[in-house]
């Protein structure tokens, strides 16, 4: 309307100018736009909704926000590359809060849109209400990170996948290192008693530890909003024999806390952990950090083992920022493994994408060879990275794949 | 040995407990509110430790109290003076409230995610004493605690506003009736609460060198049943029982066997339980709670 005003109020001259300008921008712009999709496969029909229900809010945003940036990057990806059966992926969120209430709703709108993929939140709590609301669409349910057995048929839950680590293989994996790589032989625990996750990890360390004929000296627990671990400390002490190595079992609440009164109280050995302390924003709480190992998804640093995920995080971070954790990789694994599973079903109905994803070994996806089996839905074998800190500075040392999966009966 | 050491570390812990405790007890004894927004002060104070920390140390301290002590202050002005002669459940919403939307509002501002701080790294030196453990930080909280704890008794025995505070503190009508201004009383309570939210989050950061926007919940419900066996209202009770908390904590920490101490805190709460059993008041009830009770 605006336009068509200005236009009659312009001379015939200034308007023709205008026009031909308006020509000239238009075939600049499709020049443009030819080129970028060059190379490129075209996709048609209506395209293909993956609904996400995110936290974009609250507390979880902080590790959402940077996984619905990597969903961005492999939808743009996959269109690129000709889409999924030849349509375009079209990529709508709903924000949860970070909050279970709103889980559930967030996916029933998300499923009113006509979703065809459901994304749900990286936990079995504020996850699983959006996944029971796909399942009973018979629509896929997929978790990024999640990190529980239970975010699949053992949750009740057997249309819904996760990409992230199970506690208990990361526990196993560290438990290998220290003894193989390391020969360490006695260990003294410290297990955060908040989260499940941290018990499950704990859970891994031990048995495998043990059964590669390590001996665990002492295990103690404390909670995240401990003010102080000085009893547990005079409990390590009156053991009168230090151990090779410490696991510590937590996040960066109370973690770094751990780590710094383990540190001043002449506690130097080695602290091995996981991907809860992935990120660089935490180890100003204990300056010049040495002698700390923790298993991770991948390096983010630029040292990756992978070359392919170190381009990938170039390209992240020239596009969004430097991130704080590399969990973010398990969301662009879920598109690529979305497509692998709709390219081979031949339809997106969940029960056809669920027996798809559970028939394809070893799929080859960024986080690492995946295979999903009818009883879980998440690889409890699949490769991790070590990191390691010296003298404050992280870096990747290199890939460890379980030699058996670890035990799930206690 | 480890039951000498048990000692140790349980009153460097009931000396944090105690400080906490007192800034609660505080507020409760002069206006009947369990001020969970004291939490959102200690809070504040740990991220100003973040935020100044490459200041030198004195200034780094003075603008950690100033900032409790000007959040104490608005929050009295803005949520509390609104309800001040409201229902003790509408003053505990609002503190609810307040505490939230100090949290959130961090959170919003400057993310979920912690953020850690190495202040003050010499406290957590240690020295053996006769095969004890010590660390100065422990020295330095039980110092602080006596100190301040002086501090407050000074104030609320010796000056005219510390009288008003306690005659409040004992009948906050009978007070008013008396000439004792409530818009002063009240206040200058704040003041203090702010004065001792800051040195909890001081000595806690300077122990764990990790700020999260939900540090001042923990120190905030131990006062809150410091608070409630020490005989509402009672600060000497309040202390008391901050001590006896740590104490409790402690112990079951160190001699519960693993597979139990991590139900530890589900014990000190059981503990209270039966304190509160046993005295319905309190350990030190005051008489304004007597006559209720």
């Amino acid at each position: 309307m605006g336009r068509r005003y200005v236009l009659r109020q312009m001379s015939p001259a200034v308007a023709g100018g205008t026009k031909r300008l308006r020509v000239v921008a238009t075939a600049i712009a499709a020049a443009v736009v030819a080129a970028a999709c060059g190379g490129s496969q075209t996709t048609t029909g209506n395209p293909i909704i993956v609904g996400a229900v995110m936290n974009l809010s609250g507390s979880i945003s902080v590790y959402d926000l940077p996984t619905l940036n990597a969903f961005r990057m492999a939808v743009d990806d996959v269109n690129h590359s000709g889409g999924v059966m030849g349509r375009s992926l079209q990529l709508v969120t709903e924000d949860m809060h970070s909050t279970v209430a709103d889980s559930r709703p967030a996916a029933a709108d998300l499923l009113g849109r006509g979703a065809s993929l459901l994304i749900t939140a990286s936990d079995y709590d504020l996850g699983s209400p959006a996944a029971f609301a796909a399942q009973s669409r018979n629509v896929l349910a997929l978790a990024a990170g999640c990190g529980s057995i239970q975010c699949g048929p053992p949750g009740g839950a057997p249309l819904w996948f996760t990409f992230g680590n199970a506690g208990r293989s990361e526990g196993a994996a560290m438990a290998e290192f220290a003894s193989r790589s390391k020969q360490f032989r006695t260990a003294w625990t410290l297990r955060d008693s908040a989260a499940l996750f941290h018990t499950e990890t704990w859970k891994g360390f031990r048995d495998r530890f043990t059964e590669l004929g390590g001996t665990i000296l002492g295990s103690e627990t404390f909670a995240p909003t401990d003010t102080t671990i000085a009893p547990q400390l005079s409990r390590l002490a009156a053991i009168g024999r230090a151990p090779d190595v410490i696991f510590l079992t937590s996040d960066t609440t109370g973690g770094v806390a751990a780590i710094r009164q383990l540190r001043a109280a002449g506690y130097q050995q080695p602290i091995l952990s996981t991907n809860s302390f992935d990120g660089s924003y935490w180890e100003q709480g204990v300056p010049g950090l040495s002698n700390f190992y923790y298993s991770n998804y991948a390096s983010f640093y630029g040292d990756d083992p992978s070359k392919d995920i170190n381009q990938f995080f170039a390209r992240y971070k020239a596009k969004y920022s430097l991130p704080q954790n590399s969990i973010l990789i398990t969301g662009y694994a879920l598109i690529q493994a979305f497509k692998l599973a709709a390219e081979k079903a031949r339809s997106l109905a969940g029960d056809k994408l669920t027996a798809a994803l559970e028939s394809m070994p070893q799929m080859d996806l960024f986080v690492g060879p995946t295979t999903f089996t009818h009883d879980l839905h998440i690889d409890l074998a699949r490769r991790m990275v070590v990191m390691t800190i010296q003298g404050g500075q992280p870096k990747a040392l290199q890939y460890w794949t379980l030699s058996k999966l670890p035990r799930l009966d206690d | 040995m480890i039951s000498l050491q048990a000692i140790v570390d349980a009153v460097s812990l009931g000396g944090l407990y105690a400080l906490a405790a007192l800034g609660v007890a505080l507020i409760f004894g002069v206006m009947r509110l369990i001020n969970f927004a004291h939490g959102g002060l200690i809070m504040l104070s740990a991220y100003g430790l973040w935020l100044w920390s490459a200041y030198p140390v004195p200034l780094t301290i003075l603008l950690t109290v100033g900032v409790a002590v000007v959040a104490a202050l608005a929050m009295e002005r803005v949520a509390f003076r609104p309800v001040r002669n409201a229902d003790m459940s509408t003053l505990l919403v609002a503190s609810f409230f307040v505490s939230s939307l100090l949290q959130n509002g961090w959170i919003g501002v400057y993310g979920s995610l912690g953020k850690s701080v190495s202040v003050f790294p010499g406290l957590l030196d240690r020295f053996d004493v006769a095969g004890l453990s010590i660390y100065r930080l422990d020295l330095v909280t039980l110092g602080t605690t006596a100190v301040l704890l002086a501090t407050c008794s000074l104030v609320l025995t010796r000056t005219l506003i510390g009288l008003q505070i306690r005659a409040a503190s004992e009948n906050f009508v009978a007070a008013r009736l008396l000439g004792v201004r409530a818009d002063r009383v009240i206040p200058a309570a704040f003041a203090m609460s702010g004065v001792l939210a800051a040195p909890v989050a001081i000595l806690l950061v300077a122990r764990t060198g990790y700020v999260y926007p939900g540090i001042g919940l923990t120190p905030v419900l131990i006062a809150f049943l410091a608070t409630v066996i020490g005989g509402m209202g009672n600060l000497l009770g309040a202390v008391a029982a901050g001590f006896v908390l740590g104490s409790l904590t402690t112990a079951l920490q160190s001699f519960l066997p693993e597979a139990a101490a991590a139900y530890r805190d589900a014990f000190v709460f059981g503990g209270v339980l039966l304190v509160l059993v046993w005295r319905p008041g309190g350990l030190l009830p005051t008489k304004f709670e007597a006559e209720r009770v």
